[in-house]
């Protein structure tokens, strides 16, 4: 099941090896409100944590800032945001996460997809979020990789 | 089915000591929801509360709803930004069934009749 099939002028950026970490899942369950209650062990949005280690990120903003004449640092703002899975994730479990990006338009409105997928080759889900980038101060700083 | 509302509930307050929190467990650290001061040089009173918190909370409140089996698929659309400490109840109804099966639910979050985040799950029935 995916959120939306990559447009034709999605360019990639790379696939990145992420993981189902048992510490990381508790912690972010614990903060999204997730009950005893929850149908499944990884709460549905998880796989959104995987957007955030800096070498993902500077990949990101590396790529949306190419071609797109946007000089210095910008900042997204979430307008919407998809998650499709075809099965839960399990914790522990390695996956591969393909990702994409098309634009920014004239509007600075840029597309990320992505594209989960087992070890084994296997379609797990996907995610597609749209941003809106804006300039502000500490921008710059952001987007630099973290030592 | 279809007209079946979930029972409204007010999600987790998204105040700076929950946002903090969320920052370190997911590993975002966009200053837009850490430092006012680039929130404000970019248009926004305070923090914004990010919108995965939000899609996150949205997500856990439809899955404690004990008809739910199974989520499939989420899209949140974020409507305004959200401040810090913004007060949100969630809120939910069967709207259709898809040619898959799958059961569709509306889901929106909001402060009183305002409507802040629209969502649509994929879900499958218990």
């Amino acid at each position: 099941m995916n959120a939306r099939t990559e447009t034709s002028a999605s360019r990639p950026i790379g696939a990145f090896p992420v993981t189902v970490d048992a510490a990381r899942v508790r912690d972010y369950a614990k903060v999204a409100g997730a009950s005893t209650n929850s149908v499944a062990p990884v709460p549905f949005a998880f796989p959104i944590c995987w957007l955030s280690p800096p070498e993902i990120r500077v990949a990101i903003i590396a790529a949306v800032q190419e071609d797109s004449g946007i000089a210095g640092g910008v900042l997204p703002v979430h307008l919407d945001q998809t998650i499709a899975l075809s099965e839960n994730l399990r914790v522990g479990e390695d996956y591969l996460l393909s990702l994409a990006v098309d634009g920014p338009d004239p509007r600075r409105i840029v597309q990320i997809t992505g594209q989960i997928t087992a070890p084994d080759g296997r379609a797990v889900g996907s995610l597609e979020l749209r941003l809106a980038l804006v300039t502000c101060e500490g921008a710059q700083a952001a987007s630099r990789p973290r030592s | 089915m279809i007209g079946t509302r979930l029972p409204g509930s007010d999600l987790p307050l998204a105040d700076h000591d929950v946002i903090a929190a969320y920052l370190a467990a997911s590993g975002d650290d966009n200053p837009l929801h850490r430092d006012r001061h680039v929130a404000r040089s970019a248009g926004f009173e305070d923090i914004l509360v990010p919108g995965m918190l939000l899609m996150a909370q949205m997500a856990e409140c439809l899955a404690a709803w004990p008809h739910c089996r199974s989520i499939k698929r989420l899209q949140c659309r974020f409507v305004e930004p959200v401040r810090a400490g913004t007060p949100l109840r969630c809120d939910g109804r069967i709207v259709a069934t898809d040619p898959t099966g799958l059961t569709l639910v509306r889901l929106t979050a909001g402060q009183d009749r305002r409507i802040l985040v629209l969502g649509e799950a994929a879900i499958t029935l218990a």
